[in-house]
């Protein structure tokens, strides 16, 4: 038999899967070979599976058998209708057929072999056999491809290149994936490229494009595109697969925020959205923008999602924005109904609900709001806002609520040191001194501010240590060049003369001494030089570099915190001037001064009612400042804001 | 992956096909082939043999495996049937034989979707099919089963042949029996030795040493020998002093039954060997399934094919020629069938005096 043009192409392509090489156009050389076969004899043609398809109305294999013929004889025409062809032959082929068509192939080998026997003088025609064996082989390419046995399908369909054709682009996908599956891209494109070149059926064509969606990279996608049919109505074919692409672009930027995604895609998506308004692109957009935290981006597109549907994804990124933007409530409200819809929404209600809780000031919740935020918290076991509760019940001085839930949230997580200190707090409250005493012996060594709590204060005492003290320290001296006794002296010298950076570097020299006792002295000299200047930071450091007596180490904690609750106030920091105050609170009394601080951290969180408190008792004192802060304090709660 | 054990269920089939009754037109291959005859073959293949060329194990929910697919392939040589042949072939090609190595998926069961429910490959069904499709194509002259036999023996030496202190080992699959694949690895299956196609792979497969693998696979069998009645078990494992596999019965079950029936149609007729496992594994009529560890005989199994092992290996003793009733062949369930023409094959061929 002479090589053909279908054998010519299928070979083509078995040797482009084989070396990877680029496809020939097909329909060249089916011109050429066409030439020359038509050239040819009249051929014989065994059309005896076609006219059984024909008759039994079978057109996906009638039309495989024809496109099978062309292929074998490229000078046979196809009858015009081939469900014309009168019935003919042997009837023992027919029932051949038939059991092929019903792909029973082992009853048609079985049959052959049966009438070999009866008449020796009886062949089967050749068409049979081969497609029986094309038949079969095609059964274990497809039990090799369904098995992910990708080596298997890639040497049988390249031993078999008969099976590589418009007639059966189930095999075609199977071989492109196997090459997919088995790293080899390009070979993978190849094959989706063979259909898109080769073969017209328009559905096969999508369907083509969707599966190598799933195993190609993007450029290999924008090369099999270039290969795109445009319809009659003008349109491209695969219009719906660049839609797909730009979708599935923007979603693996959602996955990985340094991914960089074609504006033209996230256009295509916003675009597809105001047309379709499917939610699920808007979903996109939005996950997108928050990946990039583009808050406000990502807060317009889960809007519109909401708009269209209320799902419990589109919930959790409205939320999420929600929160980004500080309107915890909202978030608390827009995850509500999907708190127990699975574990991430929950975990994002809880993460409003925490929020919501620690506001400044806290907002006053609806009972509907506490009632099931409580239970979340519960089925959750979520320790993070057990003890956001418990703050949230100290803001409303009810302390013992507030003890029940640092209690629960330690109970979940026994490591939670914020809340050990708000149970310390709470305790110190409410006068537990037990309770206290048993807190800081599970937290000694592992918090400082927690061993500071409730501890007795003393007065403090200005003085300085035993050593003696020079009157004289106008003149500068290096205090490198001075024994440590004489830097110490030095030290307080200059504090006293208020220069608290020479100070501060004299006492530094006196660190350098073999005496504890000195050692001591200079470290709380070099404390409260820099407290003198304003350096709290190194004032906090310098406390520690030397052991103290517990006197002077409360003085300077609360000095040094002292110092801090205004830094802080002065920062516009209310909520963290009140932390500090309160720790300062723990490990001396407030003093006048403070008490004010204290009021308007209130005043400026709008906590009218405890401001109003503090005000009050500061101005009892008869300081002016807290009287002018209860003025105002009581207009304001006349007039909120 | 979790270990295959291969279960079997001794009950006798309660429907017989009698002998004889299904004989078809096969009749006109050389009689030198039929040592199944034609009527035996109808029987077997009328009961186990689908008509897509699938051989179902009736005991085991009607699922098809590579051993039952190469047992049926081996019968149908013996019996002649080419067609019959060729029909199991091609099922086996098409659906089963389908793995990246080469290998044939051992486990197919026609209620799961893909029907290859185990991909993982069973070495003794890969060694008979390439037997018998060794056999077949040099005494067919189909040099297409010769080379497909190849193939295939040259994929079984790559994957399943590990070096081992004990020799070349036989692993009894390409996963889960070797080091780092279970802890008492490495695991064998004693049975899995089919000693008589041994030399054909040989003569397929220069690559690999098939000797030592029969060598070692003797040596193992002669050697291994637990509880009173001094067998073998069905899983061994050789990760230190050879003891029953952990996971598995250690029990003489239905794997290791086969074994003296393979070392018989291999030639062997040592009678220390005929008599250790004639006293060691009969049980009344019938053979015993023996736990290893206990000694105690657990199960007794008396379809005819299951006797006619022990029957064989006493008529090699001298003890006289095969009970009449085991002489003629009537199916029972797939696996006891399998045995007995294998047994009445090899004694047509060598031992007509058991006869």
């Amino acid at each position: 038999m002479p090589l053909t043009a279908g054998f010519a192409r299928d070979r083509a392509l078995a040797l482009a899967l084989l070396l990877a090489l680029p496809l020939p156009a097909a329909a060249e050389q089916m011109d050429g070979a066409g030439k020359v076969a038509e050239a040819q004899e009249t051929i014989n043609v065994d059309e005896s599976a076609l006219r059984y398809f024909a008759r039994q109305g079978d057109m996906r294999r009638l039309n495989a058998e024809i496109e099978r013929l062309k292929a074998l004889y490229p000078g046979w025409r196809p009858p015009a209708d081939p469900l014309a062809l009168p019935p003919g032959g042997d009837p023992r082929i027919e029932a051949m057929w038939r059991l092929f068509a019903e792909g029973r192939y082992a009853e048609v080998r079985d049959a052959i072999a049966k009438t070999q026997a009866e008449d020796p003088d009886w062949t089967p025609p050749e068409d049979l056999l081969n497609q029986l064996a094309a038949g079969e082989t095609r059964t274990r390419l497809v039990n090799a491809s369904d098995l992910k046995q990708y080596g298997t399908v890639v040497r049988v369909a390249t031993e078999n290149p008969e099976l590589l054709t418009c007639a059966d682009t189930d095999v075609l996908w199977r071989v492109a994936e196997a090459f997919a599956e088995t790293g080899k891209g390009e070979r993978a494109k190849d094959a989706y490229s063979y259909v898109l070149e080769n073969c017209e059926n328009p559905d096969e064509r999508l369907a083509t494009m969707q599966k190598a969606m799933n195993e190609l990279r993007r450029p290999m996608m924008v090369d099999l595109l270039s290969l795109e049919h445009t319809q009659t109505d003008g349109r491209g074919e695969f219009d719906s697969i660049r839609d797909e692409l730009a979708r599935r672009a923007v979603a693996e930027g959602n996955a990985d925020a340094k991914l960089s995604v074609e504006p033209a895609d996230l256009t295509r998506v916003a675009a597809l959205f105001e047309t379709k308004g499917d939610v699920h692109d808007a979903l996109l957009l939005g996950w997108y923008h928050l990946q990039r935290e583009q808050i406000s981006e990502a807060s317009t597109w889960f809007e519109k999602a909401h708009g269209v549907e209320d799902t419990a994804v589109g919930a959790q990124g409205l939320a999420l924005t929600q929160i980004a933007e500080g309107q915890f409530a909202s978030a608390e409200a827009t995850m509500a109904p999907w708190r127990d819809d699975s574990d991430a929404a929950r975990s994002v209600y809880l993460a409003a609900s925490a929020n919501l809780l620690a506001g400044d000031p806290p907002a006053v919740l609806d009972e509907a709001v506490l009632q099931r935020m409580v239970p979340a918290v519960l089925k959750a076991q979520d320790a993070a806002t057990a003890r956001q509760l418990g703050w949230y019940a100290r803001a409303f001085k009810q302390e013992k609520t507030a003890e029940q839930w640092f209690v629960t949230a330690l109970g979940w997580n026994a490591g939670d040191e914020d809340a050990a200190y708000g149970l310390g707090l709470t305790r110190v409250a409410l006068g537990d001194s037990a309770g206290l005493k048993a807190l800081k012996s599970d937290w000694s060594g592992k918090s400082e501010r927690i061993a500071a709590l409730g501890v007795p204060a003393r007065g403090g005492s200005g003085g300085g240590g035993g050593a003696a003290r020079v009157t004289d320290c106008t003149r500068y001296v290096n205090p490198a060049s001075l024994s440590a006794g004489s830097a110490l002296a030095r030290g307080w010298c200059l504090l006293d003369a208020n220069r608290a950076m020479d100070a501060a570097a004299a006492f530094g020299v006196a660190l350098g001494s073999s005496s504890a006792k000195t050692r001591s002295d200079a470290a709380y000299g070099q404390s409260l030089a820099y407290l003198r200047a304003g350096l709290v930071d190194q004032a906090a450091a310098a406390a520690t570099r030397a052991t103290q007596s517990e006197g002077r180490s409360e003085e300077l904690m609360s000095s040094i915190l002292s110092e801090r609750a205004t830094a802080a106030y002065n920062r516009g920091r209310y909520r963290e001037t009140l932390e500090i105050l309160d720790h300062r609170a723990s490990v001396a009394p407030e003093q006048v001064d403070l008490m004010v601080l204290r009021g308007y951290s209130l005043y400026n969180l709008r906590r009218y009612h405890l401001a109003e408190k503090v005000f009050e008792a500061a101005a009892r004192s008869g300081n002016a400042e807290a009287a002018r802060g209860l003025k105002l304090t009581r207009a304001a709660k006349r007039n909120p804001r | 992956m979790t270990l295959r054990r291969k279960t079997r269920q001794g009950a006798r089939a309660a429907a017989c096909v009698a002998a004889g009754l299904l004989a078809g037109p096969a009749g006109a291959q050389a009689a030198a082939q039929q040592l199944v005859h034609a009527d035996e073959w109808q029987a077997y293949a009328g009961a186990f043999v689908t008509p897509e060329g699938r051989i179902t194990d009736d005991a085991n929910g009607g699922i098809s495996h590579s051993e039952g697919q190469g047992y049926g392939l081996l019968l149908a040589y013996l019996a002649g049937a080419e067609a019959d042949f060729d029909r199991i072939w091609h099922f086996t090609l098409a659906e089963m034989k389908i793995r990246d190595d080469g290998l044939v998926a051992w486990k197919w069961d026609p209620a799961a979707t893909p029907h290859i429910t185990d991909v993982n490959n069973a070495s003794d069904g890969d060694i008979l099919i390439a037997y018998a499709l060794a056999l077949a194509g040099k005494d067919w002259k189909k040099p297409e089963y010769t080379a497909a036999a190849a193939d295939l023996t040259a994929a079984i030496g790559a994957a399943v042949l590990i070096p081992d202190p004990h020799g070349l080992l036989l692993l009894p699959g390409a996963t889960g029996f070797a080091e780092g694949e279970r802890d008492d690895a490495p695991v064998v299956n004693p049975s899995y030795w089919i000693f008589e196609a041994m030399p054909v792979l040989a003569r397929l497969d220069p690559a690999h040493d098939w000797a030592a693998v029969a060598a070692t696979g003797a040596a193992l069998i002669s050697e291994i020998r637990f509880g009173t009645r001094a067998l073998p078990p069905d899983w061994l494992s050789l990760a230190g002093e050879p003891e029953p596999a952990a996971g598995f019965p250690p029990d003489f079950g239905y794997n290791a039954l086969r074994i003296p029936l393979y070392l018989v149609r291999a030639g062997n007729v040592d009678p220390a060997m005929l008599a250790r496992f004639r006293e060691g594994m009969t049980a009344g009529d019938g053979i015993a399934i023996v736990n290893l560890a206990t000694d105690e005989v657990t199960g007794a199994l008396d379809d005819p094919g299951y006797r006619a092992i022990p029957a064989l290996l006493a008529c090699l003793l001298g003890e006289g020629p095969l009970p009449e009733e085991l002489t003629t062949f009537t199916t029972s369930h797939y696996y006891p069938s399998t045995l007995h023409l294998l047994v009445l094959s090899h004694a047509r061929k060598e031992l007509p005096q058991c006869l």
